[in-house]
């Protein structure tokens, strides 16, 4: 066929019209087209932006409920680069949308190449605009909330393997479905294969831009470490007023500190809120769970006397007729104790944490042998870190009657008197007495003094922070010469208690290469720590329940502020009769997760237990409201309308978890 | 404004009608079965629609429509290949068997002729579609030039080879 007749038969094709445009009908139905095509537009865009929005959300959410500062940083960090990234997206895309219907088609091909390449180009980089601003704020955030090491890597190892597969799926788009688009467009515009551009991924590029990535991340690091300085004194009297007077954790706090430049006190409040005698160096508190470095020291010394040996089984000390826990054939040796890895439980069962006032009173050296005789151990001697009290009081006690003395006594002799700490006591003289400031609970009210005479050896001395100065200064120092191998000796890492966190002999050394430990008592709250290698040693002490830890730590380690701390509320035990808790007994499941908890009833008592973790006892504040003493948890049992039981929330750490009943 | 708004809606159901055989032309070109050549139909209308502010101001308004219809023909056929590439991604047998039915691009009205003219168009490139739809339109090399934005010296190399190639297809196409 010549020209002329192709061109005749393409006139002449038969073709099915579609009938004549009229103005009512036809053109109706194409704007209405018109606008079902915009908006569908529009919710591509939507449907893109909304894992973004989510993301905002959840952080805003987040950031009211987490009052600390790097998490805050963190949200704030996730949510502009969640607005950022979407905001990116968008902007590229409406700058690649802008067509120019009526352009020739090389032009029109040459807009669509330009799509395509701005396409590669942003999934190509991916990385950078994307998964580093979004997982680097939530990784702040993580940090914030959990300053767990184990948590810590194992987050950001997870970050690392999700921020890679979202890597991989956009160069995996990349590769299967834009580099073929592109090339077809190529070889439409007729560029010959040599001068097209070509994406290929140049692996020193990315071996180069790794390398920065985590060297700058180091740097990063370093700076931030380096840049810490050690808080000034003047920073120190901002930190109590803000824990005195803003945050109102105690009526009074006293903090010493001890560096090169020398000792000082800084003390801020009263014995009560507002009144009675101010607070100082010379002002005696319980110091709860410090006690028990006292209680390890003396095993050292004990050791070193050649009194008493790390291995020796706490039968060898304890009376003849009574038998002690064994497992596998091992029993329980004093350094297990000092070490926290006895098996045995933190608080013996027969304890009746119903006297809340001052549970540890009535315990009696005969209900202790009591338990000893009867427990069986749950798990390895020597195998696991958990922190016991009933552990550390049978080692003060057990020490005791070898020395033939009490606990007290034998603390005073072998610790105090060569330290010259003459205000570290368990009984008090009158004198101390009226230095001695009352105790508080975290609702403010004044409680009672704790006695712990069966188990004085976990909590029982109460001191000044002066004494505990002196105390820290032999620590740092190791002066005295009749103490100094024991005090070194006692410091050394015997078993690991966290992931890099160890335990001396009852010390905690911590995974930064501080030294420490805290205590709580029904109306004191202490920390003591310290840094060899910064040489410097603080105390905190205060006349409430509430913790202080956090003020300890972050005077010892620079980088640290002090949390926002809101104090807990306090909790009225209420009079409820224990057969409802029949109804709340069961398993529950928590959402998403393969944590359950176990309520259940004992006698008059309601435990929960989460899953390995160790039981805890709530108490109830009414029929439906139950709290927990040895944390700061309450649990919510929820009803539906036929009174069965569905679920129990669980208030803790400012999060309100909705737990599913699962099981009778 | 009304009255604008009424020469708006008269003039493009004036230019549309006129021209309602070259669109369909084009689809038929581009789109290969019943279904998808109604959709690029109401798309180029579309199209059309949105693009009638810069046909008053377009220098060359002969070839204005062809620009338009053509653009949203070729960038229509890569759209419906990402979704077709999407709705494929199991390897059904169903799904191939349907797409090897789409490639039956005459309709049963064609004169053999015409229907391996078809088929042998359909085995161009996009590009070479444009040109040979222009070609067979009969427009000037000059007009073919401003739609495809190249020479017309190029037109008439181009043109030179893409007949030759369909003069191929169209022999192996014919019985």
């Amino acid at each position: 066929m010549n020209d002329e007749e192709l061109k005749r038969l393409w006139r002449d094709q038969p073709l099915a019209l579609p009938p004549d445009l009229t103005e009512t009908t036809q053109l109706g139905a194409l704007r209405k087209k018109m606008k079902w095509f915009d908006r569908a537009i529009r919710l591509r865009d939507l449907r893109e932006t909304a894992a973004g929005l989510v993301v905002i959300a959840i952080f805003g959410y987040y950031f009211f409920q987490f009052p600390s500062a790097l998490a805050r940083l963190g949200c704030v960090m996730t949510i502009l680069a969640a607005l950022f990234t979407d905001f990116w997206a968008l902007w590229n895309k409406r700058k690649s949308r802008r067509e120019i219907p009526d352009a020739s088609v090389m032009d029109s091909l040459r807009v669509e190449l330009r799509k395509v390449d701005t396409q590669i180009r942003l999934l190509r980089s991916v990385f950078w605009w994307y998964i580093l601003p979004l997982l680097g704020g939530a990784g702040v955030f993580y940090f914030g909330i959990n300053r767990n090491a184990t948590e810590r890597t194992v987050t950001v190892i997870l970050y690392l393997l999700v921020g890679w597969f979202i890597h991989w799926l956009n160069q995996l788009a990349v590769r299967r479905k834009l580099m073929p688009l592109k090339n077809e467009l190529e070889s439409l515009l007729g560029i010959p294969p040599e001068l097209r551009t070509t994406v290929k991924s140049n692996p020193i590029k990315r071996i180069f831009l790794l390398t920065l990535l985590i060297g700058g991340g180091l740097v990063l690091a370093g700076w931030l470490y380096t840049r810490a300085q050690p808080k000034t004194d003047a920073d120190i009297v901002a930190l109590l007023d803000k824990c005195v007077v803003r945050q109102k954790r105690a009526p009074g706090m006293v903090i010493g500190i001890i560096d090169d430049k020398g000792a000082r006190v800084f003390a801020r409040g009263a014995f009560e809120n507002g009144q009675g005698a101010e607070v100082n160096g010379d002002t005696v508190f319980e110091i709860g769970g410090v006690t028990t470095v006292f209680t390890g020291l003396v095993l050292q010394e004990m050791t070193d006397r050649g009194e008493v040996k790390f291995e020796d089984p706490i039968g060898k000390y304890l009376p003849p007729s009574l038998k002690t826990p064994t497992r596998n054939g091992r029993e329980i040796a004093l350094v297990d104790l000092a070490t926290q890895t006895s098996g045995l439980p933190r608080l013996p069962d027969n304890l009746d944490s119903r006297n809340d006032d001052n549970p540890y009173a009535d315990y009696t050296i005969g209900q202790l042998y009591d338990f000893l005789s009867h427990y069986q151990l749950k798990r390895d001697i020597g195998a696991k870190f958990l922190y016991s009290n009933l552990g550390t009081g049978l080692l003060g006690h057990v020490l005791a009657l070898r020395a033939g003395t009490n606990y007290e006594a034998l603390v005073v002799r072998r610790v105090c008197d060569p330290l010259q700490m003459n205000n570290t006591r368990i009984a008090l003289s009158p004198e101390l007495k009226a230095r001695l400031a009352p105790g508080h609970n975290s609702a403010g009210e004044t409680v009672a003094n704790w006695d712990i005479p069966t188990l004085a050896g976990c909590g029982g001395l109460r001191s000044t922070a002066n004494d505990l100065l002196k105390f820290l200064a032999a620590n740092i120092d190791l002066t005295n010469s009749s103490l100094s191998n024991a005090l070194l000796a006692a410091q050394q890492p015997r078993h690991g208690s966290g992931f890099l966190d160890k335990v001396g002999l009852c010390w905690q050394l911590n995974a930064g290469g501080t030294i420490s430990h805290s205590g709580i008592t029904g109306g004191y709250s202490c920390y003591v720590g310290f840094d060899k290698g910064a040489r410097r040693g603080v105390v905190v002490l205060a006349n409430s329940e509430n913790d202080v830890e956090d003020i300890g730590e972050c005077l010892m380690i620079d980088r640290l502020g002090v949390e926002e701390y809101k104090p807990p509320q306090a909790h009225k035990l209420a009079q409820v009769d224990p057969r409802i808790y029949d109804k709340y007994v069961g398993q529950y499941k928590f959402w998403l997760s393969s944590v359950t908890m176990t309520v259940t009833r004992e006698g008059p008592r309601l435990y929960a237990r989460l899953t390995r973790q160790q039981k805890l006892e709530f108490f109830p504040e009414s029929e439906t409201d139950f709290f927990c003493k040895e944390v700061d948890a309450q649990l919510t049992f929820e009803k539906d309308s036929t009174g069965e039981v569905k679920d129990v929330i669980l208030h803790q750490n400012g999060l309100d978890q909705k737990v599913t009943k699962v099981k009778n | 404004m009304k009255t604008e708004f009424q020469d708006g809606n008269q003039g493009f159901l004036a230019l549309v009608n006129e021209n309602r055989p070259r669109i369909l032309k084009i689809c038929r070109v581009y789109a290969w079965n019943r279904e998808d050549q109604d959709d690029l139909y109401q798309e180029i209308l579309i199209q059309i629609w949105r693009s009638l502010p810069s046909l008053k101001e377009a220098a060359h308004a002969d070839t204005w429509l062809y620009r338009v219809a053509l653009n949203t023909a070729i960038s229509f056929l890569r759209k419906r290949a990402a979704r077709k590439a999407a709705s494929t991604l199991s390897f059904d047998h169903e799904q191939l068997s349907r797409v090897a039915d789409e490639h039956q691009v005459a309709s049963q009205e064609d004169s053999p002729q015409l229907a391996a003219l078809y088929e042998s168009i359909a085995k161009l490139d996009e590009v070479e579609k444009a040109l040979i739809t222009l070609f067979l339109e009969d427009l000037s090399y000059e007009q073919m030039a401003e739609v495809l934005g190249i020479s017309p010296s190029h037109v008439g190399v181009m043109l030179h080879r893409v007949k030759k190639k369909l003069a191929m297809l169209t022999q192996e196409v014919l019985p």
